[in-house]
């Protein structure tokens, strides 16, 4: 019993650090950008102050800026600290972490398009509802200190950003960050494995509140709300309880709601809440049969939760080896660098908070002696401020062309992780199979979005040779999950056999012969 | 005065909001109550390839048009496991029993049989009976419906799965005012009245199967 929670909780949060890592250090340099670069004022000034675009103009970087539900609680501080509005810092708060290019093009490529559309309207009547409210009845919740002396320009005000970045995450917002992790790890192993499966049904009318409620304390990126979204979508499971998920799932975290209750206090923080919660229930329950897509038959059960459920079945035999070896596998299969990183800043910032940051702040602020050269021209802190946060957007789209590569690149890719499915299934290796499955599935998704960037459309022969080599990870899927040895090396085969049917539809050929 | 406004607001609407919700329940409701012994669309009579899928259809086509009384629907019946994984819940697998006489042997080697499988002890298992009967033209528009997938799942060329598609969209929207006419006989007439459009669509399909025989379809 103390295996089953402690392991699974081990190898839960290991997985939840490894997979917010590389999110939260792009918001931890995004804060600091806000706070050492661009200053208060201008903060103020790009959010729309004393305009009545706020709410749009958060909603707007929002949806552009990668952002997650963690990592926006040093952006959300910062523009607290800078005097933005507070309906203005809803709107930017519950949007970023909902959308951004990457996520929106996986989910219109993935997911019925009108559905993402609809979502992403729905998502702004949200927020906008929701910071209108609020600027009209808590108008005065605007935190209102003088404005903090910015570092002198050069390499001291470089290096503030990073000394921001580094005392954030060992601060406040490493606290919150913290809490956010710990209640998705415990919501994770509270849940028996699977135990989600057969709760968020089409025929289900609880579904959408029932996720609401799972959904809070979870912690999702973007990219992976969208991925389970577009799963719920085939398996036919409830399109409110996606909905609900993408807004509560991927949009807040109890980090967030804990930041909110200590900036605002209690009441506000309730009525923030219970707003939040009619709005997206009465909405989920809007879109719910409208969207449902047409000529998908439920499939009985949905795989999308199966990350917030305990990674292990309670007698499972050795769960130390197999949450180190699980745990090892993960992190070097993603964001191996961002956790390195991250440690380090991790690192410096409690050794800031030994040495004692006063010194430090003190040279930021001292001005140096400006040397005269044709080269060393001064550039305004806002010059340096906009083209760092216009850089973040054009690398997040710049980012997407890379997540989501050409075929061409990508089909050799995955036909070595088809192999390593299809074998590690044949030869019984249950565990490395499920790996490989998982792998496929997402590389198969990637495949499709990757043609629709390009070409701005998937043909759908290729579509329908990807959705039915995904039915056939998901047979596969089911039998290793079983171990259904009789039948394990037929639905192998049948992978096989689709896969090379997607890789020569993708490489443009006619048809080709297999016999079977 | 201004918190009280924000309150007083926040609760009606969060009371619509129940309200809205309570109706959803209301709807939804009546429908729970017959689920007990609703199933989810199972797919024991999805046939196994293209070229079977395509004589089914002329089968069905035939059998409907002629003046003979319309076949029994097909009867098989089924397993529900419930998986309990040692020490929680998991999900339903819908078993065929196995060497059960199917209503329809004509096309006996045709349809798909996978769910039915051993487990291993790590399961716990539940089990429960349920004989499915699925009529004619449930079993037409299933087949209609499922062609782009079974022909996806083939070695057929792309320009030949695009017809598949295309037809498998035009019977659809030709079976719906059909299948939704009520009663068998009505359907039946109804069917007769677009027998021909029915037939050339079905045509398309065959004339796909022909010069393929020769690829796994």
């Amino acid at each position: 019993m103390i295996d089953y929670y402690l392991y699974g909780s081990v190898l839960r949060l290991g997985q939840t650090i490894v997979y917010s890592s590389l999110w939260i250090f792009i918001e931890l340099l995004i804060a600091g950008i806000f706070r050492y670069m661009l200053g208060p004022e201008k903060v103020r000034k790009l959010f729309g102050e004393g305009s009545r675009r706020g709410i749009f103009t958060g909603w707007l970087i929002g949806m552009l800026l990668p952002v997650c539900s963690l990592g926006v609680i040093p952006i959300v501080r910062e523009l607290h600290r800078s005097g933005v509005k507070g309906g203005t810092i809803i709107a930017f708060a519950l949007t970023a972490p909902l959308f951004n290019p990457m996520s929106v093009l996986y989910g219109l490529t993935l997911s019925d398009p009108i559905a993402i559309i609809t979502f992403s309207l729905c998502a702004l009547v949200i927020v906008s509802l929701l910071g209108v409210l609020w600027d009209r009845f808590f108008s005065f919740a605007v935190l209102k200190e003088p404005d903090e002396k910015m570092p002198a320009p050069g390499i001291k005000r470089i290096a503030a950003v990073f000394y921001s970045m580094a005392r954030e995450i060992t601060g406040a917002s490493g606290k919150y960050i913290v809490i956010g992790i710990l209640c998705s790890v415990l919501i994770a192993v509270l849940f028996q494995k699977g135990h989600l499966q057969g709760q968020f049904e089409r025929d289900n009318w609880m579904a959408p509140i029932n996720v609401f409620v799972v959904a809070l304390p979870i912690y999702s990126t973007p990219l992976l709300a969208m991925s389970q979204i577009g799963s719920m979508f085939q398996h036919g499971n409830s399109i409110g309880a996606a909905f609900s998920l993408l807004i509560i799932g991927a949009g807040a975290s109890i980090g967030l709601v804990a930041w909110f209750v200590r900036s605002f206090g209690w009441s506000r923080a309730v009525a923030f809440m219970a707003l939040l919660a009619s709005t997206t229930i009465a909405l989920a329950y809007a879109v719910d049969k409208p969207l449902y897509p047409k000529g998908v038959e439920p499939a009985g059960h949905s795989h999308a939760f199966d990350v917030y459920t305990h990674p292990f079945h309670m007698n499972e035999p050795e769960m130390a080896e197999s949450a180190k070896f699980r745990m090892l596998e993960f992190w070097k299969a993603n964001e191996l660098g961002a956790t390195s990183i991250l440690g380090g800043l991790i690192l410096f910032g409690l050794i800031v908070n030994l040495v004692g940051p006063k010194k430090i702040e003190a040279w930021f602020h001292s001005e140096s002696p400006r040397k005269s050269g044709s080269y060393d021209i001064y550039v305004p802190d806002w010059i340096l401020g906009a083209t760092a946060v216009i850089s973040l957007i054009v690398a997040s789209v710049a980012g997407t062309f890379l997540y989501y590569p050409d075929a061409e690149e990508l089909l050799p890719d995955l036909a070595v992780i088809n192999t390593e499915c299809v074998l590690s299934s044949r030869t019984k290796n249950w565990e490395a199979a499920m790996k490989w499955i998982a792998y496929a599935d997402d590389l198969s998704r990637r495949l499709e979005v990757g043609v629709f960037l390009r070409h701005g459309e998937v043909d759908p022969f290729k579509s329908a040779k990807a959705k039915t080599y995904r039915e056939k990870l998901d047979i596969l899927k089911h039998a290793v999950e079983e171990q259904n040895e009789a039948e394990i090396e037929d639905i192998a085969m049948d992978v096989a056999k689709s896969y090379q049917r997607l890789s020569n539809a993708f490489k443009e050929q006619e048809s080709f012969g297999i016999s079977d | 005065m201004t918190i009280k406004r924000a309150s007083a607001f926040l609760l009606t609407l969060f009371c619509v909001t129940m309200i809205m919700c309570g109706t959803g329940c209301q709807q939804t409701a009546s429908k729970s109550g017959a689920k007990e012994n609703e199933l989810p669309k199972l797919k024991f009579h999805k046939p196994h390839n293209f070229r079977l899928a395509v004589e089914r259809l002329r089968e069905i086509h035939d059998l409907i048009v002629a003046e003979e009384e319309l076949p029994a629907a097909i009867t098989y019946t089924v397993v529900e496991v419930r998986h309990a994984h040692a020490d929680g819940e998991s999900h339903v697998h819908y078993n065929l029993v196995k060497d059960e006489d199917h209503d329809h042997d004509e096309h006996e080697e045709g349809h798909e049989h996978h769910g039915d499988h051993e487990h291993e002890e790590a399961f716990d298992e539940e089990t429960k009976e349920h004989i499915v009967h699925v009529e004619i033209f449930t079993e037409l528009t299933d087949i209609v419906r499922w062609l782009p997938g079974i022909a996806s799942d083939s070695d057929m060329a792309a320009v030949d799965w695009k017809l598949v598609d295309a037809t498998s969209d035009e019977l659809t929207s030709k079976l719906e005012p059909i299948t939704g006419a009520g009663a068998v006989k009505t359907q039946r007439e109804k069917f007769r009245n677009s027998a021909d459009e029915i037939s050339a669509a079905i045509t398309k399909l065959e004339a796909i199967v022909k010069p393929n025989a020769a690829k796994v379809l």
